[in-house]
């Protein structure tokens, strides 16, 4: 758990003593052998200018240049700009669209398996599939998203090859598939809650937003922090699907982050020190952004109780 | 009895040892493996369902790694990084021949070649496009030149022939336009080197426009260039089915065989699709012909792929030369004519081919004309053959993918991309 219990906590160490870190050892070690060496390699290159396809230019140390050349770059910000836009709208539509779902299935239907089933195959397929199928859904000429709009008499829509339109339609398509996880992660929440809370409430004739707002919320804030926070950061790493519906274009009206340094690293050329450059600095982000929301909703617990 | 029997023996004995002695003389790389890292085309699943024969006649074994198109490239450039030398045998776009060249992963193939391997008999333009320097490193499995591809049934019911002019082209597109039933035009315009400008630089070149000047210096820019981009992004925008702002050539492809688009530019090889009636609605209605002329005259495009020696993977003498033997085993003139024989395959890279009689019954007529006359007339430095060109030829295909898809105006695109290529090539040394 993110959050962490105080009584939980210390009962931990009670029982198990000295074994705690012990038992933690083979797991720690793992993590460290397969996340250091790859980032102190990063931060190595990020200081230096490396150019896999030009091994006789040498590998120069260059300080700080790479990241001067990040806030220069109208393309570098231009990508970052996207990923927030990116992820800051599909986290906040899955969530509302997640909450509303889980909670419709919790009121009517909490019995039916099948509706949840349902629900999550599309979280099942591989994304480049999703991609690939959504892709040529959209085409304008002979998919059928398109034929369906004429066929009801709309006109037809230039769904990747407009700035804007394309954008919408990777938010579409991620929307489509991961609300089924925050969908998942509320109800099995919503399974957890205690009965007595909202038996008081109905007691004390509380209306059925009240209950919602000052009970369900409250008791769910720990599901919901967990849940926003993984599809956060797995939104942060948004690149299958918009790899396959646009390459990040039209133009770089979809380049995100990790496109961008993907392509300036080794698809386009092989600036592999300025991507480690933007990578970092992507980390950092990511980080600062996770640390404050933590904090936020530590705070956010403390008030409620 | 016992003679025939002792002579029995002695013959045996006789046989066995003139015969390993002959094997011995045929299989000068009896044990040495050769990996060859390629992408699956219709030509390199050919010559690997031929590999048996190779490695019975030379002893070498030969195992085949297969990579999608878009990774191979980076499989290549991280195994030659990393000094891995994972593949003895790469499989290499001609735009990438110098970077890899220069960079010092390739071996040249030229010391290595055998009088009967008739390298002459290569198209010129595909030999150019596998040298560097003027040495030659790699031997062609698949060569192309664009062309103008329209269908045929529509020009005859308009009583028109094929535009011959830029200006032609445009009026026609214009004309034959009646969405969303029919557009004129489909083109590339999807973001690449091996996209939007591969079809691109036909425009540049053919409105008078150059990628570099004497000294390097990047004027794609030029009110040429502008002027050039201003009409293909024109043409697209106006007489291009939706969303052609970010069709690649597969895009192209589809959009043709649907028989929605009337005239198409795009590879020589799009035949063997595009005129198959399981696949295609326009199959037995497609004309061909050279690309239409522009003011400052016709620049068909071209690729071409080979297979070259990773001088990271094959090291010692004894590799390097197997290497070379099979890229010559794999790129002969037999080999080149039983693909196209065999299995229907006509990305041909030798002039023998195109002049067989065989060949020539089975898909001469027009395409077989304009192909030949594009093979002929195509500009090897079409797409600039410089170490650079990866790098400044994206960033080009993102600018050119902004003008069409109406984000930013040609200039000012255009300048953007050009101060990229200009501070890539300050870096490398070629602007002073």
């Amino acid at each position: 758990m993110l959050v962490a219990d105080e009584e939980e906590g210390h009962c931990m160490r009670l029982n198990l003593g000295e074994s705690y870190w012990l038992m933690l050892l083979p797991a720690l070690i793992v993590l460290a052998a397969i996340t250091f060496p790859p980032f102190f390699y990063s931060i190595y290159l990020s200081v230096h200018d490396v150019d896999l396809t030009k091994p006789y230019l040498g590998r120069p140390f260059v300080g700080v240049n790479n990241f001067i050349t990040l806030f220069q770059d109208s393309r570098a910000l231009n990508s970052f700009l996207n990923t927030g836009i990116l992820v800051g709208s599909m986290v906040a539509i899955e969530f509302v669209l997640g909450l509303l779902i889980a909670l419709l299935i919790d009121t009517y239907f909490p019995k039916a398996t099948w509706l949840i089933t349902l629900i999550i195959i599309p979280m099942t397929f591989p994304r480049v599939v999703v991609g690939l199928v959504w892709r040529i859904m959209l085409n304008p000429l002979i998919g059928v998203v398109n034929y369906l709009l004429q066929f009801l008499g709309l006109g037809a829509v230039d769904w990747l090859a407009d700035p804007t339109m394309a954008m919408v339609s990777i938010i579409a398509v991620d929307v489509w598939q991961w609300t089924a996880f925050i969908v998942l992660l509320l109800l099995a929440g919503f399974q957890t809650l205690p009965k007595e809370p909202f038996d008081a409430a109905k007691v004390d004739g509380a209306s059925g937003m009240d209950v919602f707002r000052y009970i369900t919320i409250p008791l769910l804030q720990p599901v919901i922090v967990v849940a926003l926070v993984f599809r956060v950061i797995d939104a942060l790493r948004t690149f299958d699907i918009v790899y396959i519906m646009t390459r990040g274009g039209p133009g770089t009206s979809t380049e995100t982050v990790d496109i961008f340094a993907y392509y300036i690293g080794i698809s386009e050329a092989g600036r592999i020190s300025y991507a480690a450059a933007v990578s970092l600095v992507m980390l950092f982000v990511t980080i600062v952004l996770i640390t404050i929301f933590l904090r936020f909703s530590e705070q956010w617990q403390e008030e409620m109780y | 009895m016992k003679i025939t029997k002792r002579l029995l023996v002695v013959l045996m004995v006789l046989f066995l040892g003139v015969s390993s002695f002959v094997l011995a003389q045929e299989r000068p790389y009896e044990g040495i493996r050769l990996a060859v890292a390629l992408r699956s085309l219709p030509e390199t699943d050919f010559i690997v369902s031929k590999l048996g024969e190779f490695e019975l006649m030379t002893g070498i074994s030969v195992n085949v790694v297969t990579y999608p198109e878009e990774q191979l490239r980076e499989r290549e450039v991280i195994d030659a990084t990393t000094g891995a030398g994972a593949y003895d045998v790469i499989a290499i776009d001609s735009v990438f021949i110098p970077e890899f060249a220069k960079a010092g992963w390739i071996t040249p193939l030229e010391p290595y070649l055998k009088p009967e391997y008739e390298v002459e008999d290569i198209s010129k333009f595909a030999r150019d496009l596998l040298s560097y320097e003027g040495t030659l490193y790699g031997g062609p499995v698949y060569s192309e030149a664009t062309q103008l591809m329209y269908q045929k049934s529509l020009f005859e019911d308009a009583g028109l022939a094929p535009p011959q002019t830029m200006e032609e082209y445009e009026e026609y597109a214009k004309k034959f336009t009646q969405p969303p039933d029919l557009y004129g035009v489909a083109m590339r315009g999807l973001r690449g080197n091996g996209m939007n400008i591969y079809i691109w630089s036909e425009w540049l070149w053919s409105y008078g426009g150059r990628y570099f000047d004497e000294n390097w210096n990047p004027v794609f820019n030029s009110p040429e260039g502008v002027l050039a981009t201003e009409k293909y992004a024109y043409l697209l925008q106006n007489y291009g089915p939706p969303g052609v702002a970010t069709y690649g050539w597969d895009d192209v492809q589809n959009a043709f065989t649907t028989g929605k688009v009337a005239m198409i530019i795009d590879a020589t090889n799009f035949y063997t699709r595009i005129e198959d009636p399981t696949k295609s609605q326009v199959a037995g209605n497609v004309g061909y012909a050279v690309v239409p002329e522009g003011p400052a005259g016709r620049f068909p495009g071209n690729y071409c792929m080979g297979f070259a020696i990773s001088a990271v993977g094959a090291k010692t003498d004894e590799e390097k030369k197997a290497a070379a033997e099979f890229i010559q085993w794999a790129t002969s003139r037999e080999m080149e004519l039983d693909k196209s024989l065999q299995a229907d395959i006509i990305s041909v890279t030798r002039d023998s081919v195109f002049n067989d009689p065989e060949f020539r019954a089975k898909f001469g007529g027009d395409w077989l004309e304009s192909t030949m006359e594009s093979f002929r007339i195509t500009n090897p430095n079409y797409r600039p053959l410089i170490e650079e060109w990866r790098e400044i030829g994206d960033r080009l295909g993102i600018e050119v993918e902004n003008v069409i898809a109406g984000i930013k105006p040609a200039k000012e695109a255009l300048d953007e991309a050009a101060a990229y290529a200009a501070e890539v090539l300050k870096k490398t040394g070629k602007i002073k």
